[in-house]
């Protein structure tokens, strides 16, 4: 089986989420990533929120498997000597270092693209270039804030809510890696790399699209009568929080089942498709709704649609989210189950598909990682470990021509 | 200027949001992306959450620029035909129907690669094929709940939470659109297309990556330092573990403890809020900039495990030091300080940013019945082209113009007019 990106090199010089998630997944799809990390300590994510006092923490194991390591300070003018060849030699070179610190390095695109004019030059920043923030180190959930996410999450009486999902660092790196392989492509037709810059906010905003199309409609009629502010809230001119409704065309919400009091994820998430309530009102066992006035037309039902919710969570109230979704799913309701984690990391059918995958690594043993959520019916990404601190110094200075002598040199000067 | 994607043909057979996010984005990059669309009606966003009476809604122009519309009805023989012809000259075929549509439209994978061995043929589902809930038709917040997102956003004391970012559908189509990407690659390679699927409960869970991780310390060591239900209180005011990973409100997830903050107006204003990250670096910077000096050697606020216990305290004093500054302003004086933070911005103050217009971000469109509209342009910006992004097209607008392309001549597309077939 061989795999679209074998023989692509790449040089990761990344770390933490954003950048390590990107080349996480071009070497799952046969790139050949090569981790460069400062020696003795590596991404910061090796050491941060361990679960056992002196293994590589699963934060740096879930984001950088199937790579290789290398440890080398960038600072020294060997270790500089030893970057250009690689750079070289590659196809591809990623960073997410703080705004400017790169350069500051002498790696900046102009030097790279000097020393290898078809490298790609991948690199993440917070906000796009010459934004007034654009200086500024950013973390996830200040991609949030400033990508509108955080401005429309949670509930029209709370704050601004973070979401759970990486909006800001797995997110941007799916989003360079499709700046990436866009390029290689763009290559093949020119001969040559190019920069691919990819913020954070812009990352943020491309999922939050919708958002941006309500703020329109607001400014064009003042209200949005999907939101749970119509018809008897107020709206005011940005786009406000609007709790867990559906966000469609459809009304929808997250309910409660029989155990929600002690279990916090016994909840499902429905929704009240115009077409598909005559069934409902049969499934729920309130067969009057369906000629109801007050109950009959989506419009009806919008006026007092927490009412309806609230007697839907009645009939949910001897269920739980598993028998419920059976029976509503059975009348064809767009409905699902609120999977906790705990659920997740054990769902047989997302192990057989290959969505979480169970790695072994020495010496952490056993773990679980987000598998590929791409399925390819020509090749099936193998997931390996990540490489321990250094793992491949010898071959890969070996390969750049060092001998054994040279190498054990660089070694006492600190270099690797 | 060439694109990277020029001279590649792509049949759009995708509705609403995650297949026309993906397509929308391989036209910027220079594919030559025709929509097929029902006839008369169209994708259903033309009509959903319209604006103005009679014109496209922006759910449409958003997700539609820079493609071509032909209408076909794929029901009728000549329809058939006409989708036969094109799959056999495209190079990728994307579709996001509900699970066996297309199968029982007479497409299957295997009829469309014997049509064409080199098409790479890519699909968004709710859940992956073979999983218990294949069946079921999956929407944006159902992904949600289905991929870890739900259950994890939202405060301790709350119920699941759903996110307003498109995390089922805009994001499974960029995850679609980094398959198919990679199968062109392939393609070069190997010779010939294949098959890409995602389902939206994978590409949730994909940015769900990090409580899958904290799930598995949670199981081996019984709580989560960096949540706010650590450490445990016998009040409970925060909340307490169990043995799923808890929602953990505002919290900085990452080892830096941060939280969103109210500024001066936040009782009027909704988004009058910073984020303020306390990063265990810049602790001294950050006492002096909230002018408390006196914290920086306390013992009881000297390093992050001292910090843990009474952080909300420590948020509380600099909401007090928040009350009298704008979100702009505190952020003005807190960036000098290397202070990670930011205001919360609403849709309207991003959609007036000048710096977002300037990036390319935000863009200015004209449509050809709406005037102008803005929308979200592309987030990756590349050094050796500019996507130029256009408006969406109308319904069937280049029906005659598609079909002549396939060597119909005006008789027969008149015919097929006749028939409905288009």
């Amino acid at each position: 089986m061989s795999l679209p990106l074998e023989g692509i090199k790449v040089v990761d010089f990344t770390g933490v989420q954003a950048g390590p998630s990107c080349t996480q997944m071009l070497a799952w799809f046969g790139a050949d990533v090569l981790k460069v990390e400062l020696p003795g300590k590596g991404d910061i994510t090796r050491s941060q929120l361990r679960d056992y006092p002196d293994l590589d923490g699963l934060y740096f194991t879930m984001l950088n498997s199937n790579k290789k390591s290398l440890e080398l300070n960038t600072k020294t003018p060997e270790g500089k000597k030893i970057l250009e060849q690689l750079i070289k030699e590659s196809d591809i070179f990623v960073e997410n270092f703080a705004p400017g610190a790169v350069e500051r390095m002498g790696f900046g695109w102009d030097h790279i693209h000097e020393l290898n004019p078809r490298i790609i030059y991948g690199t993440i920043k917070g906000f796009p270039e010459n934004s007034p923030f654009s200086h500024l180190k950013v973390y996830e959930d200040i991609a949030q804030c400033a990508g509108g996410s955080a401005s429309t999450t949670g509930f029209p009486d709370g704050p601004p809510t973070i979401s759970a999902a990486a909006l800001g660092d797995s997110n941007t790196g799916m989003h360079l890696l499709i700046g990436i392989l866009t390029a290689l492509i763009h290559r093949e037709k020119t001969g040559e790399g190019q920069k691919v810059y990819m913020s954070m906010q812009d990352a943020v905003l491309n999922l939050c699209r919708v958002k941006l199309r309500d703020q329109e409609r607001l400014e064009n009629t003042g209200v949005l009568k999907e939101y749970p502010q119509y018809p008897n809230g107020k709206f005011g001119d940005t786009v406000p929080r609007s709790g867990n409704s559906s966000g469609g065309g459809s009304a929808g919400w997250v309910l409660k089942c029989k155990n929600w009091k002690t279990d916090s994820n016994d909840y499902i998430y429905i929704i009240l498709q115009a077409w598909g309530w005559k069934k409902l009102c049969d499934a729920i066992g309130k067969p009057e709704w369906k000629t109801d006035p007050a109950y009959a037309t989506p419009e009806a039902r919008g006026k007092h649609i927490f009412d309806v919710f609230d007697e839907i969570e009645k009939w949910l109230s001897d269920k739980d989210k598993y028998q419920a979704v059976v029976e509503l799913g059975k009348a064809d309701v767009p409905v699902g189950p609120v999977l906790s984690m705990k659920e997740i990391a054990h769902d047989p059918s997302l192990r057989e598909n290959g969505s979480v995958v169970e790695v072994t690594e020495e010496p952490r043993g056993k773990y679980l990682t987000v598998g590929c959520p791409m399925k390819f019916s020509a090749f099936t990404p193998n997931i390996t470990g990540a490489p321990l601190l250094g793992a491949n110094n010898n071959e890969v200075l070996n390969h750049l021509g060092y001998s054994a002598d040279q190498i054990a040199e660089l070694r006492k000067k600190g270099v690797v | 200027m060439s694109l990277p994607l020029e001279g590649i043909k792509i049949i759009d057979f995708t509705g609403v949001q995650a297949g026309p996010a993906c397509t929308q984005m391989l036209a910027w990059f220079g594919a030559d992306v025709i929509k097929v669309e029902r006839p008369g009606t169209g994708d259903s966003t033309r009509h959903q959450l319209r604006d103005i009476p009679d014109v496209d809604a922006l759910y449409f122009t958003m997700l539609n620029s820079n493609k071509r519309s032909l209408t076909l009805n794929t029901k009728t023989a000549e329809g058939k035909e006409v989708l036969e012809k094109m799959i056999r000259e495209s190079d990728v075929m994307v579709e996001n129907f509900g699970p066996g549509a297309l199968d029982r439209m007479g497409f299957t994978w295997e009829h469309i690669q014997k049509l064409n061995p080199k098409i790479i043929f890519a699909s968004v589902k709710g859940f992956s094929e073979g999983h218990p809930y294949s069946d079921i038709k999956v929407y944006e917040n159902v992904a949600q709940c289905a991929g870890g997102s739900a259950s994890t956003t939202g405060f301790w004391d709350g119920p699941p939470t759903i996110s307003a970012a498109a995390l089922g559908d805009s994001n499974s189509g960029m995850h679609l659109a980094i398959g198919i990407l990679t199968a062109l690659i392939g393609r070069e390679k190997a010779g010939k297309g294949q098959k890409v699927a995602v389902s939206m409960q994978d590409c949730v869970l994909n940015l769900c990556r990090v409580k899958l991780r904290d799930q598995q310390r949670l199981d081996r060591l019984g709580y989560l330092e960096e949540y706010p239900q650590y450490p445990i209180r016998a009040d409970g005011l925060y909340g307490t573990f169990s043995d799923v990973v808890p929602r953990d409100g505002n919290a900085g997830g990452g080892g830096q403890p941060g939280w969103v903050l109210k500024c001066k107006g936040w009782e009027s204003d909704p988004n009058a809020y910073i984020y303020f990250t306390i990063q265990d670096t810049d602790w001294g910077p950050t006492c002096r900039a909230l002018g408390k000096q006196e914290w920086i050697d306390d013992p009881t606020f000297a390093t992050p495990k001292a910090r843990q216990p009474h952080i909300f305290k420590i948020f509380d004093a600099i909401e007090v030091w928040l009350a009298d500054k704008t979100k702009f302003e505190a952020v003005d004086i807190l960036r000098k300080f290397n202070i990670p933070c930011s205001p919360v911005l609403s849709m309207k103050e991003i959609e007036n940013d000048p710096a977002l217009r300037a990036s390319g971000t935000i863009v200015e469109v004209s449509h050809k019945e709406r005037g102008t509209y803005l929308t979200v342009g592309s987030p990756m910006k590349f050094s050796d082209f500019k996507p130029k992004i256009t408006g969406s097209p109308l319904l069937g607008e280049h029906t005659d113009e598609v079909l002549a392309s396939l060597g119909y001549n005006r008789e027969q597309i008149a015919n097929l007019h006749k028939v409905k077939a288009v």
